[in-house]
Order: structure tokens, then C-alpha cells, then sequence
């Protein structure tokens, strides 16, 4: 059983990343949103109308997909509350996915967090340790790390382990509230293996990224490492289940 | 399927340990998934003060690979490879070794080789995602439009662009210039560059140990058949050109 934590619905390619999942043999995936659509910091009708897209393409394929909510924290405080709740009352949405609005040591994380707490679902945050093309509210794994201690209560998914690399492996080792999913970056070898050395697999979740990156290419990863096949279970599906009670 | 991959290195990569980094663990790792064989780079090389020394060195590596073909490395500053005869095949690490391709220095140099016998250049366009590398070590991608004129400027070689991404790929004009299937990834794969597949200008190329060699495979499977079948042919063209003089 696969189940890809990390897809994207952008405008246009929602239809194509639905139907290739099932080339890949991946049974269920949750779809994050066109995120970027609007840029970093997306006005409040505009974080909107990115969740109305989710949800239309989340009932298109009920049994098979679900949304995160995406949020943009930099947004007045009500109206990040209002679109959280709007959409985590909604079945079709089981999670938050922020993005770069804000780095996640802002005091403006703290509706966000509270209001997962209080639906008792996790928070999907990209994150990567960049030498070049930053963005001003991205985060990396060491802020991830301090927001996972702020808020020991909450479940944390630390996107893009290959962005992260083995730093952010060791920052959020001592975190039991972090997962960390595969998503994103070349497909390069060895860091599922480090993961699973180091914090174990069941903390490990698969995503792939797509479309902006390619579910064969993301798949590989974990269909490469040296690791047991029990582990690889867990990795590509059973561990999201648990998490995501799906 | 493919069967000759033009991205491939051995040994130790200074920034981490790489799984399969050793030559049988290579060799091994790439027969499992069918790869029989490819061009070989040194992983010290890029970084090493003794470009001669590591040549050797990886020489004495492939030495018991048939199937491997060593890619010396040639560096326009130091003049060693004045003495080479019949190499098939060198590297250039223009972005590590500080220089242009289409310098008078690498003109020069790519000259002379071809003349000597060399009918293949590959030029390591990057190694590793700029955004993943070490902070200290910020090493500057090859720019397209000098390795267009690098490969215009030696219209009798092969010149393989590696780990190019497909903005890059695309705009490699010069008719003996190709790249890898590496660094490429769209939805799917190989998908943005399609017509370059089918006219024979991308090769496969899997960048192990660095990148999983399945995935690189996976770009292949998901083509359709003319596609495959593309792949097929440049393939076996390369390998060819390697295994038939």
C-alpha cells in the first residue's frame, strides 16, 4: 500500500497527477494545494480560493485523496482561524500545510497551532537547509526543531528530506512530535537510510512532490534504500495511516 | 533497455559517504537494475590539486571492469595530458577547476586531444543542486552558452553535458552537444524534453552513486514506445562508440 503525503494540485496538472498516481501503483495520496499560485503571501480570499480548489479535486476522488488546508499565518489572525476552520470541519480536509509565508518561529504560528491541537491533526510545513535561494520566510530544520519544543502536543511533517539532509536529521532527532516526509529534491541516495539509522522508520512518511517532481523518480528512493522491507512498508504508507488516521 | 549509463562515479565524495561508492559495490549495485557498464569519473577528482595523480588512481579502480571506460580528467592548466595517446574519452570540471570552456586554454587543449584521438568530452556541468551545497564550497554551475561554444569549436568530438537541468538542456544548440537524463525531472520525467529524446540528444545517464540509479530508469519506463525506443538507440550509439574501434 502507497500513500504519497506530498502532491500538489496546481491549476492545470491536478487531473494528470491523479491519474498517474495509479501508474505508480500509489493507492491514496493527500493533495497540499497550489501553494504558490499567488505568490508567498497570498491575500485571505486568495488562500481561499486555493483550499475551494483542493476540496473540489479531493470530492472528485474521495476514496483515494484528501487535502491539507493551506494557510498563509502572515494573514490577520481571525481570518487564518475562520479559513482553518472553514476547512478542517470539512471531512475532506485532514491536515495544515504551510509554505514560506512566515518561518515557523514567528509568534504568528501560534493560532495555527492551536487550532491543530484542537482537531488533533498534523501540520505539514516545507522546510530545507538552502546555501542559495532562501526565500525571507522560509524555514529550515532548526526552526522546525524550536517549533516542534514550543508545541510538544502538536504533530509536526518536516517536508523535503533530501533538502534537509543529515543536519536537519539531527536537529529534530530529539522531537518525537516530527515525522519527516521524502518528498521533493534530486533523487539522491543514502539519506532514507541515514533517516531510518537515526530516527528510525517509523517516523519517515513517502511523498513525492508532484508534479513538480516525478512520482517514479521519488518512488525510487525508498524502493532503493537498503533497508528492511518491513521498514519500507512503513515508509511508503503504513506510518501516514497511523498519522493521519486515514 | 538501456544498458550503457554516461553518469557515473567511483570513490569518496568529500561531503558524504555515498552507498556504493566503491568500485565492485558499484559494479554490483548497477547490474542488479541491468546497467552493464558506462563512463566512469574519479568522485575525488572534481576537487583533487593532482589531476594526473587520480587519474591513475582510477585507472587502477577500472582496471578489472571491462565495461567501465575510465574518464580521465583534463585540466587546461596542468599539461599532462600532452603525453596522452588514444584516450577515448576525458572530463572537464570547468566550475570546480575555475575556467571557461570556451577559453583559449580549453580550446586549445580540446584541440590538441582530438587530434591525439579523443572523440569524447564530458563536461561536468554540476555535481549536486546548488541549493544543497556546502555553504563553504559554492561550486558555480557551467554556463549553457559556453559549453555551445565549446562543442561548436570541436565539431569532431561527442560533448556530454551531465546533470544539466531541463531549462539547461533545452538550450544546447551545437549538433555534437548532449546531455543526460540525470538532473532531468518534469511530470513525468522526461517530459520537457521530449523532442530531444526523439532526435537522440538525451543519453542515459543515472549520476550513481550519487542519485538512485532506479530512478533514472524509471524516467526511461515511463516513456511511451517511440520514446523507449529512442532511448534505446542513443544508447546503444554511445556504447558503440566506445566498444566498436
Amino acid at each position: 500500500m502507497i500513500l504519497d503525503i506530498h502532491t500538489h494540485n496546481f491549476s492545470g496538472s491536478a487531473e494528470t497527477v491523479i491519474s498517474s498516481a495509479s501508474k505508480f501503483g500509489i493507492d491514496r495520496f493527500v493533495l497540499l494545494g497550489d501553494v504558490l499560485r499567488y505568490g508567498e503571501l497570498p491575500a485571505p480570499d486568495e488562500v481561499r480560493k486555493i483550499n475551494d480548489d483542493t476540496l473540489s479535486y479531493v470530492r472528485r476522488t474521495p476514496e483515494r485523496s484528501r487535502g491539507f488546508c493551506f494557510l498563509n499565518p502572515a494573514n490577520p489572525p481571525e481570518t487564518v482561524i475562520a479559513e482553518a476552520r472553514r476547512c478542517l470541519e470539512m471531512a475532506e480536509f485532514i491536515g495544515i500545510k504551510l509554505e514560506i509565508s512566515v518561518n515557523v518561529r514567528s509568534p504568528q504560528m501560534a493560532p495555527v497551532m492551536e487550532i491543530l491541537e484542537e482537531f488533533d491533526m498534523p501540520l505539514l510545513q516545507h522546510c530545507w537547509y538552502k546555501t542559495v535561494n532562501k526565500y525571507p520566510g522560509e524555514s529550515d530544520p532548526s526552526d522546525v526543531a524550536f517549533l516542534a519544543r514550543c508545541y510538544p502536543k502538536n504533530k509536526i511533517i518536516m517536508a523535503h528530506l533530501c533538502g534537509c539532509r543529515e543536519l536537519g536529521i539531527e536537529d529534530i532527532a530529539e522531537c518525537p512530535n516530527v515525522w519527516v516526509d521524502t518528498s521533493g529534491a534530486q533523487p539522491e541516495a543514502g539519506f532514507i537510510e541515514y533517516a531510518v539509522r537515526r530516527i528510525g522508520a517509523r517516523r519517515l512518511l513517502y511523498g513525492s512532490d508532484a508534479p513538480s517532481r516525478d512520482f517514479g523518480c521519488q518512488l525510487a528512493k525508498v524502493r532503493e534504500a537498503a533497508i528492511s522491507e518491513s521498514d519500507r512498508e512503513l515508509i511508503l504508507g503504513k506510518n501516514a495511516e497511523g498519522l493521519l488516521s486515514w | 533497455m538501456v544498458k550503457f549509463d554516461v553518469n557515473l562515479s567511483t570513490g569518496r565524495w568529500p561531503f558524504r559517504p555515498l552507498p556504493g561508492e566503491t568500485m565492485p559495490e558499484l559494479a554490483a549495485h548497477l547490474r542488479r537494475y541491468g546497467i552493464e557498464g558506462g563512463l566512469l569519473r574519479a568522485a575525488e577528482g572534481a576537487f583533487s590539486s593532482d589531476p594526473e595523480s587520480e587519474n591513475g588512481l582510477l585507472l587502477k579502480r577500472c582496471g578489472s571492469y571491462p565495461g567501465f571506460i575510465p574518464l580521465l580528467i583534463a585540466h587546461p592548466f596542468y599539461k599532462y595530458w600532452r603525453k596522452w595517446e588514444q584516450v577515448p574519452a576525458a572530463v572537464l570540471y570547468p566550475g570546480f577547476h575555475r575556467y571557461s570552456p570556451e577559453s583559449s586554454e580549453a580550446l586549445d587543449m580540446a584541440h590538441f586531444l582530438a587530434e591525439k584521438g579523443t572523440h569524447t568530452v564530458v563536461i561536468a556541468v554540476r555535481e549536486e543542486d546548488e541549493r544543497a551545497q556546502n555553504p563553504l564550497c559554492r561550486i558555480p554551475p557551467v554556463p549553457v552558452d559556453s559549453l555551445n561554444a565549446f562543442a561548436s569549436a570541436v565539431p569532431e568530438m561527442t560533448v556530454i553535458a551531465l546533470n544539466c537541468y531541463h531549462s539547461e538542456a533545452k538550450a544546447l544548440t551545437a549538433s555534437n552537444l548532449y546531455c543526460d537524463t540525470a538532473f532531468i525531472e518534469g511530470f513525468p520525467a522526461l517530459a520537457p524534453v521530449e523532442e530531444m529524446v526523439q532526435k537522440g540528444k538525451v543519453l542515459f545517464g543515472s549520476h550513481a552513486p550519487f542519485f538512485c540509479v532506479s530512478a533514472a530508469l524509471s524516467k526511461i519506463t515511463a516513456l511511451d514506445e517511440k520514446g523507449k525506443a529512442a532511448m534505446q538507440h542513443s544508447d546503444k550509439w554511445i556504447f558503440d562508440k566506445f566498444h566498436s574501434r
